[in-house]
């Protein structure tokens, strides 16, 4: 009896867990195959136009029914928020998305099986203005800017959305990757705006690249006394991006804030007037030069006076050239954090001789051992009565030593290796520019982007731009470079004024990819 | 025999079902304490001589169940401290300390208005566990100028509560004409040694003249004491702080350098 008690006691918790109601499914068959075409591995889509993407569902058993959705989320929002953008098959959505780049998903969920699969693509959102050439030029004494790609042009942007040019001439073409606005009319923050830094003699004006609205003025840039407006030039850069007005250098760090909420406030000290004349890419800090002291110099993040270079063991050319100025400023670019080659051309304000200064920029690199040293490696004085002496724009090109420099119609380079001048003949011997014609300005322009999680997404740019005017019209060559000459049937746009300065923009753009 | 085994099963059973449970109600006493049991530091220094009285929001607060009806919280203002004696070779060591008489006690009608009647009480309306007591400060007294005063409140135990929890059973309050650490501002707070520095009245008076701000509390928490590392503003200031204090230090007529009221030189981090 008591062995049937025991037995009956661990029986009754068995009794409890055969109560499970099994729910199990045991009719094994094959699933019914499906696939899925139409779907693009990649869309670039325009706001507020319309995305229409039509899949075709190739199903074995052709009477499935099935649900959709397409969603999406911003690949730069940590969260990954989904937003839904339709239930239908077919996709047919105005795009209102933020202007970004987005993890495009189709998903449908067979009704009978209760099966959900997904299709991954990749949706770029872009506005009219986020890819292309945006050129700044001088009209009638005022200050625009003009739109060029792939054939559309969109001239006068300022004047057309603003009401009005700038006054003065223009002076800087700078970038501004993220610039926090304060939307006082719906009294919200509006961070992440991509922005020209446009300036002008008399203006200063910050730009938002998708809607040309203005976010900022001179004053604004600053948290209080603003210094009397004398633009120069602007930069932005990893460590530091800083602002030359009236000789004197303000400068702010996004370490300490998005430029919007943090501003400038005081002038790097030092007693110095530094030239609008500089050379940077975007991770090294800029090769700068006081016309005060005749030297070259620096900026560091964190270092509030202007830092000069010192000479060591290595340092060959003196550090200060008090009779002469910069006429150009340019370098080889070797990679992100990487110096590479520096090169300036200087006049003698004596006897408006010229020289090409050779620069290791390594000393400009914060981590290296040559940093703020003094690496002038060579001085090249520039013979008279050669082209190079009477050239009158210039613009180096990015990965080879060679010199670009306009004279009048001609467009022709200083192999800074061999120390001779060529001119630059498009490939079938033809001269680059046609005759009659008068360069204003040379600017080599790279842009090599790829997504480092989809190398399907790049955006590869490699042209030299050449622009010619007659004071009231101006022509933009966009060659293909090859070797030391140019592919012929360069891109060509047209449009009134002046250029003098020339930006290509990506939706992609930061500023680490930008060089001066 | 049998009769156990029937049990052991019933016993099984009743484990099995005993696994679910019936919510409980709270029972236990009434309790009153403050709401927080930070201390107040209240001065006049930062605002013009028209201003002679503010109004202070105590919160107090009770523990334990809602009623329908008013409730009376009692309170005493303590007028005694304790004062600590060191030892002479290591200040840091009390070895004694006595209960004496508050040097700068405040007092009722000078430095603050009365409230809680004749005999210090508040009522606590019915269906609340929370009341908001204003305590109206006083500029008048010109010595507050000089020495702060010390207004304590600590409750009592009444027929409708006894005291919480002991730290918030005390309100210190300090009310003052003169600058006041901010309490936020500890010497020994990481971030406020990284960018402010130690605490003086001289030092503190300087960033008020520098700046137009307060660098109370609230300033300090919003520009200062805001993350990893101050907002761009709170940057700003400090850096347009240190330029002021350098131009000030290279003017001789102000006999250079600037030094607090314990005879240090003010500096910057």
């Amino acid at each position: 009896m008591r062995n049937l008690c025991l037995f009956l006691l661990i029986l009754l918790p068995l009794f409890c867990v055969s109560c499970y109601d099994d729910k199990g499914n045991y009719d094994y068959h094959a699933l019914n195959q499906v696939e899925v075409a139409g779907i693009d591995s990649m869309y670039t889509a325009i706001f507020m136009e319309q995305l229409v993407i039509t899949p075709t569902i190739q199903s074995e058993d052709k009477e499935r029914i099935y649900d959709y959705i397409w969603m999406c989320y911003d690949k730069n929002d940590f969260e990954k928020s989904i937003d839904t953008l339709s239930l239908e098959k077919d996709l047919n959505y105005t795009v209102s998305l933020p202007l970004s780049s987005y993890q495009l998903i189709f998903a449908y969920r067979d009704r009978e099986t209760e099966i959900t699969k997904y299709v991954y693509s990749n949706l770029s959102v872009e506005s009219q203005n986020s890819r292309g050439w945006y050129v700044l030029k001088e009209k009638a004494g005022t200050t625009d800017i003009d739109f060029f790609w792939q054939g559309k042009e969109n001239t006068d942007l300022l004047s057309q959305v603003q009401g009005k040019a700038m006054e003065g001439k223009p002076r800087s073409l700078g970038y501004i990757e993220n610039y926090t606005w304060t939307n006082e009319e719906e009294n919200k923050i509006e961070t992440g705006n991509k922005c020209f830094f446009l300036a002008s003699e008399r203006e200063v004006s910050l730009i938002r690249i998708s809607d040309m609205k203005q976010m900022s003025d001179f004053s604004s840039l600053f948290f209080e006394n603003a210094p009397v407006i004398a633009p120069q030039k602007w930069y932005e850069g990893s460590e530091e991006s800083g602002f030359i007005n009236g000789g004197k250098l303000y400068t702010y760090s996004s370490y300490d804030g998005e430029f919007g909420l943090n501003k400038l406030s005081y002038p790097k000290d030092g007693d110095y007037n530094l030239s609008s004349i500089f050379t940077k890419n975007g991770t090294m800090c800029p090769l700068l030069f006081d016309l005060n002291s005749g030297q070259f110099c620096t900026s560091e993040r964190n270092v509030s006076s202007i830092s000069y270079f010192e000479n060591d063991g290595m340092s060959t050319y003196p550090l200060a050239y008090p009779d002469m100025e910069p006429v150009y400023a340019g370098f080889l670019d070797e990679g992100m954090w990487v110096g590479g080659k520096g090169y300036v051309v200087m006049r003698d304000k004596r006897d408006d001789s010229r020289s090409i200064f050779y620069f290791d920029l390594a000393c400009m690199v914060n981590f290296e051992d040559a940093y703020l040293k003094n690496r002038i490696t060579d001085i090249q004085a520039v013979e008279a009565g050669s082209k190079l002496a009477e050239a009158t724009c210039f613009g180096m090109h990015r990965k080879d030593q060679m010199l670009y420099f306009g004279v009048h119609d001609k467009l022709c380079y200083y192999d800074l290796v061999n120390k001779r001048e060529l001119e630059v003949v498009r490939d079938n011997g033809a001269s680059a520019i046609p005759s009659g014609e008068n360069i204003v300005l040379i600017k080599h322009l790279i842009f090599d982007y790829t997504d480092y999680m989809d190398p399907t997404i790049s955006d590869k740019v490699n042209k030299l731009a050449v622009a010619t005017s007659d004071g009231n019209t101006y022509k933009l060559y966009l060659f293909e470079i090859s070797a030391n000459k140019l592919k012929d049937k360069p891109e060509v746009y047209s449009g009134t004024g002046i250029p003098s300065e020339i930006m290509y923009m990506s939706p992609y753009m930061k500023n680490v990819y930008i060089c001066y | 025999m049998k009769m156990r085994y029937l049990l052991g099963i019933t016993l099984v059973m009743g484990l099995i079902s005993s696994c679910s449970t019936d919510y409980m109600d709270f029972k236990g006493g009434n309790f009153i304490q403050f709401s927080s049991s930070e201390e107040e530091v209240y001065t006049f220094a930062y605002f013009s001589s028209e201003k002679q009285k503010d109004t202070l929001n105590i919160g107090i607060m009770s523990v334990g169940e809602v009623v329908n009806y008013p409730r009376t919280i009692r309170f005493e203002q303590v007028t005694k401290e304790w004062e600590y004696i060191y030892d002479t070779e290591d200040p840091n060591k009390v070895v004694d300390s006595v209960y004496v008489d508050m040097k700068f006690p405040a007092k009722e009608g000078v430095h603050f208005e009365a409230f809680g009647g004749e005999n210090n009480e508040l009522i606590l309306p019915a269906n609340q566990n929370e009341i908001n007591v204003q305590i109206v400060v006083k500029r008048e007294d010109e010595s507050l100028r000089t020495n702060a005063r010390k207004l304590e409140l600590r409750l009592l135990p009444s027929d409708d509560f006894k005291t919480g929890v002991p730290k918030n059973v005390v309100k210190k309050i300090t009310i003052s004409d003169k600058l006041e650490r901010p309490t936020i501002w500890k010497d020994s707070d990481y971030t406020c040694s990284i960018y402010l520095g130690n605490w003086s009245e001289v030092k503190h008076r300087f960033m008020i003249n520098a700046t137009g701000e307060k660098w109370d509390n609230d300033f300090i928490k919003v520009y200062i004491k805001t993350g990893y590392q101050p907002t761009p503003e709170g940057l700003f200031l400090l850096r347009k702080i240190k330029k002021e204090l350098e131009k000030y230090n290279a003017d001789p007529t102000n006999n250079p350098p600037l030094k607090d009221e314990n005879g240090h030189e003010v500096v910057f981090p």
